[in-house]
């Protein structure tokens, strides 16, 4: 069979990988027979004195100080400031709740849970209110998601050439949590809905009353209010003490330290969707209202800003998500497109969740064009870089979820490239 | 018939369903809010001009107030500085790139200038402006972008007749594709 791609087929990299295992175990009973003799490992510190005592709340180690989020900061004239995850060190589905990315307009707000209500008014049979301890005890669903920002990727869309950054600016804007909460339509089902309501004005307590028109119709269907990420009540920057969490749809949507749904029967087309989470067409017109972030994939591993250190074997991974359903299907190319190998979807494959892809690789030390391209149930398909630019204005740069194309050269230098 | 008697099964268990997922089966721990409380609780503006206060400015206080609190960050002429992520309020056109539109050519509706600004503007002192203030900052971005004359005005019955130029060139996603999905 003519070999056109380096990626390594399944049944070789097993029998790879059981060669290896079975050297290893072979030399591990010598090393423990061998005690006392001088070539044995020296018995380290901390094997011979007991450790400290747990700390009440956990912390990474010392040595992993630098996996953190880089910051977009606020300036004198701004009080924008993002947060992009570190999506290079992750490895699996799951992004720690304090490297969660996170976009604030008029940066976090301190909230008192006590202090504060979410109101439910406008087009209902009774306007009520509730406090966070109150929708502690309702019935709670919710599930593994991912949230996207609109803008994450936008250096790809905004700049006509391939900016030199690593993958946590290019597409930081991205993580997944276990997200817990309210179900919508139970509150509004309490407040009782004016049959002829249709949006609902969703507004955040932060300095700059954030708010988003929502179609009702998402409300009604997997929309809650978020109580808990990963397990524990959500952290500030995430909305605490509750946040509106719309799965699958622009991050912006799903308003952080919810204070107000207000039930109407029209958008009220609010600074957030008049321009800024908004795209300019190829003619020049503009589209707002874009809800659904499209299906998307990048390799993390290799990836911008990591170096392979020699020719030989890798395992390429990667995350791929779909705010409509499933991943179905994510493939990979080393020849910058022309050949196309599919990849393990490894790990739960679940709804509007990220999805763990990988595949092993031989790399010849040649320059390669490394891609993936993901599918999810519905047939949709992650398009081209040029298939995205062609569909929008020049400089127009949210949805962005293009093909990423990592260019490895001679020296295994891993750079963004279009 | 079997077909009706199914008919009727079906709605028997939609009926079921009903009352399952209705807020029956949770706490309803809603307070009711009390009318004075809703009174002041929504500062949300439509482009019908629901939701506007009582009140108006002029493009000459408008001058006093930008001057005063928008210039520093956004430019005399409302330029604004997108190194620094501050807006562009005024432009003439559309403009080259689709990231540097100003205010006055891509937002459709000029209420919202006046909810985005009594709310959250300036950014490190919002809602310290008086509702005349707003008015006139409002008219006076207006007049820079050229929809109102320089002894121009807005009021709340005048702000939603403001014909912006985006309402030529803005669609939905949602409505044109989203919502059938």
């Amino acid at each position: 069979m003519l070999k056109t791609t380096g990626f390594v087929g399944r049944r070789d990299f097993l029998k790879a990988g059981a060669t290896f295992l079975t050297a290893s175990s072979a030399a591990l009973p010598a090393t423990l027979t061998a005690k006392g003799a001088s070539a044995a490992p020296k018995i380290p510190d901390n094997m011979l004195y007991p450790g400290v005592e747990d700390e009440a709340y956990g912390s990474p180690s010392p040595h992993e100080a630098g996996n953190v989020r880089k910051i977009f900061p606020q300036n004198e004239k701004s009080t924008l400031t993002a947060s992009f995850t570190p999506l290079h060190t992750q490895k699996g589905i799951i992004t720690p709740s304090g490297l969660h990315f996170g976009a604030h307009h008029s940066g976090v707000p301190e909230i008192d849970p006590e202090m504060h209500e979410l109101f439910i008014h406008g087009m209902t049979d009774r306007p009520l209110k509730f406090t966070a301890s109150d929708l502690m005890r309702y019935p709670l669903s919710g599930g593994i998601n991912f949230l996207e920002c609109g803008g994450n990727s936008a250096p790809q869309g905004y700049y006509p050439e391939a900016q030199p950054m690593p993958l946590q600016y290019l597409h930081g804007l991205v993580s997944g949590s276990e997200w817990i909460g309210v179900p919508v339509k139970l509150l509004l089902q309490e407040a009782g809905l004016n049959p002829k309501a249709k949006w609902v004005i969703a507004e955040g307590a932060d300095a700059g009353f954030l708010a988003r028109s929502i179609p009702l119709q998402k409300l009604l269907d997997d929309a809650i209010i978020a109580l808990y990420q990963n397990g524990e009540r959500l952290r500030p920057a995430q909305g605490y003490p509750m946040r509106l969490f719309l799965p699958g749809w622009e991050g912006n949507t799903s308003i952080k330290w919810l204070r107000r749904l207000e039930v109407t029967d029209r958008p009220a087309y609010t600074r957030e969707e008049s321009r800024h989470y908004s795209e300019t067409l190829a003619d020049g017109s503009i589209e707002g209202f874009s809800m659904y972030m499209g299906v998307k994939s990048v390799i993390t591993h290799p990836s911008a800003g990591q170096v392979l250190p020699d020719k030989g074997y890798y395992q390429v991974n990667g995350l791929a998500w779909s705010g409509f359903g499933k991943i179905s299907r994510v493939e990979v190319s080393d020849d910058g497109g022309k050949n196309w190998v599919p990849a393990e979807l490894e790990g739960p494959v679940l709804n509007k969740s990220l999805t763990r892809f990988t595949l092993p690789w031989r790399w010849d030390g040649s320059p390669v064009r490394l891609q993936s391209r993901a599918f999810d149930e519905w047939d949709n398909v992650q398009p081209t870089h040029e298939a995205w630019k062609s569909r929008y204005f020049e400089g127009s740069r949210n949805h962005y979820n293009a093909i990423q194309t990592w260019y490895i050269d001679a020296q295994g230098t891993v750079s963004n490239v279009f | 018939m079997s077909s009706n008697k199914h008919a009727t099964f079906v709605i028997a268990l939609g009926i079921l369903a009903a009352n399952v997922a209705s807020a029956e089966d949770t706490p309803a721990l809603g307070q009711t809010i009390q009318p004075e409380e809703l009174a002041g609780l929504s500062t949300t503006v439509y482009p019908d001009g629901e939701g506007l206060p009582l009140g108006g400015g002029t493009v000459e206080q408008g001058k006093v107030v930008y001057e005063d609190q928008c210039s520093i960050c956004h430019g005399e002429n409302g330029e604004g500085d997108m190194s620094m992520y501050i807006p562009i309020l005024a432009g003439s056109g559309k403009p080259d790139h689709g990231f540097h539109w100003s205010t006055g050519y891509s937002w459709p509706y000029a209420t919202s200038i006046f909810e985005y600004v009594r709310t959250a503007m300036p950014p490190f002192n919002p809602k310290e402006l008086s509702t005349e203030e707003v008015y006139a900052v409002t008219a006076y971005i207006l007049y820079m972008n050229g929809f109102l004359p320089e002894d121009g005005e807005v009021s709340q019955s005048t702000l939603p007749e403001i014909k912006m130029p985006a309402q030529d060139y803005i669609s939905s996603k949602w409505e044109k594709e989203e919502s059938q999905y």
